[in-house]
């Protein structure tokens, strides 16, 4: 076995993080594999911790840490060596603050948090980290009701909808794809599952009643373009951007001989099958059915500005 | 195991200097009552006790400061009235090294344990260490078997260097990187990173790199190797990494042109800043009942064929006439293929 050679830095910082750990395990105890998860280490160099730990002693009381690994498990003996846990660091407060920020949790569960856990000095802030927001302002009460499975309505406007409608749902889960995030629930009125961008979730209100079982679902931004049954045929022409491949409605591609493709796009919404055809500006053709194309020319008509 | 932080020792003074700290955490915090300086640096089986008394007290306070770089609070207590020769008593400051048990709820912990579960879902973040010790010790803080579960799903990093990388741009150190550019091509650099943004599923990471003297934007996934930073290193207080945030019509040939789109005001504001990566200069125009979005396009057709895909949600050219011209010239396109 290879001698674990770890630094001073890398002792501290694992011993401090062992003796939390074990301190508030049930028993004051853990499995090896799982200590060695915890601090990312190995077998060999979790004993080098173990040991420099089990050397801890105070000459002015007598006390000594007792700390063992036997029978694959690491455990603190006594209460010399027990520590209470630490407020999160710094750098702990900082990916925090970046998570709380992007997720849009409220302001007062935010301030709880910091004052309870937060790193004792300097704010809770993330100053250099950033993405696009797309969790919308709703993501910790649909998480909540997904978790305690509680039916809600929420207000939503669609993309072929003017203004926000008010939906009774069960949500189901939170999903990522193509960079977008969703919650997919169950739309009580529809009877049908539904996809539905977080970012344009207006408002969620629990109801009194829990979610209802809906036997299987669809899991996937393209299974539930496919079961809603809108679908188009379109040609891509040679050299034109091939990342409009990747939508998630996109299938049975067939590239040509002269370099353009041909593929079916499975979609939810005529305007935003219209919009992209249009934002090709003529690098893709919609091929059928024949009636979309003629609404095609009457929508780009109506859309000049 | 965290990345490696401090110069190579020789094994004896390594396991020396870490067991000296560890055991100075060890008697403050078992001690009930503050102990006095003597007492420490007196302490051969602590690590000090040296014939130098001089040398221990300058360990002492070494190893004080590093155990604060672990959030562990040292503190002096010069009790009222004492005399200037009197010397220190020492203790942990409970406070703020210690989190305030109970004044976590459990609905918080819940709440908190959920967004962390959210980001620990995603392949695209720079901090996937830091992430999994903050659940970890949710369960310490909360006594919560859920909290303490493994953490499911893949466990890899969103690059080999980025654990790496995320301590660099944490600890504000320089770090050298290995990047492969988009053509094959690999150089080595020392970068200060002063920014990290996420977008379609990639890690970038913007700094200062010395081989070009400018600030330089780099993929992740293109970073194969990062060694272990060294040198400080501050980030002008003008940087704003939000600046980075890429839209599709933002490399051009020739000047910038600032263009203006409008969108229908009963859009969710959540929904307009996802869509403007808050970029650029939003107003909201009551009198017309609108959202105002003016931006600097490098392409001004590439704007306008962004601004086409999102018609959907009401956006529209507003000026100047050269981004109203490329609207109404991506539409004559499309129809004219269609007509």
């Amino acid at each position: 076995m290879a001698k674990p050679h770890l630094t001073a830095e890398q002792t501290v910082a694992s011993g401090i993080r062992l003796l939390e750990a074990l301190s508030a395990a049930p028993g004051q105890t853990l499995a090896v594999g799982g200590a060695c998860e915890l601090l990312a280490c190995t077998n060999a160099e979790l004993e080098q911790i173990v040991d420099t730990l089990s050397k801890l002693s105070s000459r002015s009381s007598g006390a000594r840490a007792a700390i063992t690994i036997a029978d694959g498990r690491v455990t603190l003996h006594g209460d010399a060596a027990l520590i209470m846990p630490r407020r999160f660091s710094l750098e702990e407060g900082m990916v925090l603050a970046h998570i709380l920020d992007v997720l849009d949790l409220d302001d007062e569960t935010r301030e709880r948090i910091r004052a309870a856990v937060g790193p004792a000095q300097g704010a809770m802030s993330a100053p250099g980290i950033v993405e696009p927001a797309r969790y919308g302002s709703c993501f910790a009460r649909l998480s909540e009701a997904i978790e305690d499975g509680i039916r809600c309505t929420m207000t939503y406007r669609s993309l072929t909808e003017g203004a926000a409608r008010t939906r009774t749902i069960d949500p189901l889960e939170i999903q990522e794809e193509h960079g977008e995030v969703y919650l997919v629930a169950w739309d009580i009125e529809k009877d049908a599952e539904r996809r539905y961008r977080l970012d344009r979730v207006g408002e969620v209100t629990f109801t009194e009643e829990s979610v209802e079982h809906h036997g299987a679902l669809s899991h996937s931004a393209s299974e539930s373009l496919r079961a809603q049954g809108l679908v188009a045929r379109l040609v891509l022409r040679p050299g034109a951007r091939t990342f409009l491949l990747d939508w998630a409605g996109a299938a049975d591609i067939e590239p040509h001989e002269d370099g353009s493709m041909a593929f079916s796009l499975y979609y939810s919404s005529e305007s935003w099958l219209f919009d992209q055809v249009l934002a090709a500006a003529g690098e893709l053709e919609l091929i059928e059915p024949a009636e979309l194309r003629e609404r095609l020319v009457d929508y780009g008509a109506n859309l000049r500005a | 195991m965290e990345p490696d932080r401090t110069d190579e020792m020789e094994e004896p003074e390594l396991n020396e200097t870490a067991l000296r700290i560890l055991n100075l955490l060890f008697i403050l915090n078992s001690s009930s009552v503050p102990l006095t300086t003597e007492e420490i640096v007196s302490d051969s089986d602590v690590g000090y006790g040296s014939p130098n008394r001089a040398s221990d007290l300058k360990k002492f306070k070494r190893d004080r400061e590093k155990l604060a770089e672990r959030g562990i609070n040292v503190k002096e207590i010069r009790p009222a009235g004492a005399a200037q020769t009197e010397e220190s008593l020492w203790t942990i400051d409970r406070s703020s090294t210690y989190a305030a048990l109970g004044a976590i709820s459990r609905d918080d912990a819940d709440a908190l344990l959920r967004a962390v579960d959210e980001c620990l879902s995603r392949q695209d973040i720079p901090f996937r260490r830091a992430l999994v010790d903050i659940r970890q010790r949710l369960a310490a803080m909360t006594s919560s078997a859920e909290a303490g579960d493994a953490v499911a799903g893949e466990q890899t990093t969103a690059s080999p260097a980025a654990d790496t990388l995320w301590s660099a741009f944490a600890l504000h150190r320089r770090v050298r990187i290995a990047y492969v550019d988009a053509r094959g091509l690999e150089t080595q650099r020392v970068l200060a990173i002063w920014g990290i943004f996420m977008q379609h599923g990639h890690i970038y990471y913007v700094g200062l790199d010395d081989q070009s003297g400018q600030v330089r934007t780099f993929r992740g996934d293109r970073i194969t190797r990062a060694w272990r930073p060294t040198g400080s290193y501050t980030v002008p207080a003008r940087f704003n990494v939000r600046d980075y945030l890429f839209l599709p019509f933002d490399i051009g040939s020739g000047m910038a042109t600032k263009v203006t789109f409008s969108l229908p005001i009963e859009i969710e504001a959540t929904e307009v800043r996802a869509l403007t990566k808050e970029r650029g200069e939003l107003v909201r125009d009551e009198q017309k009942k609108r959202w105002l979005w003016t931006i600097k396009a490098g392409d001004v057709d590439a704007a306008a064929r962004f601004g086409l895909a999102h018609a959907q949600s009401g956006m529209r050219p507003v000026s100047p006439a050269k981004i109203v011209n490329a609207w109404n010239a991506c539409i004559d396109k499309a129809v004219t293929l269609h007509g």
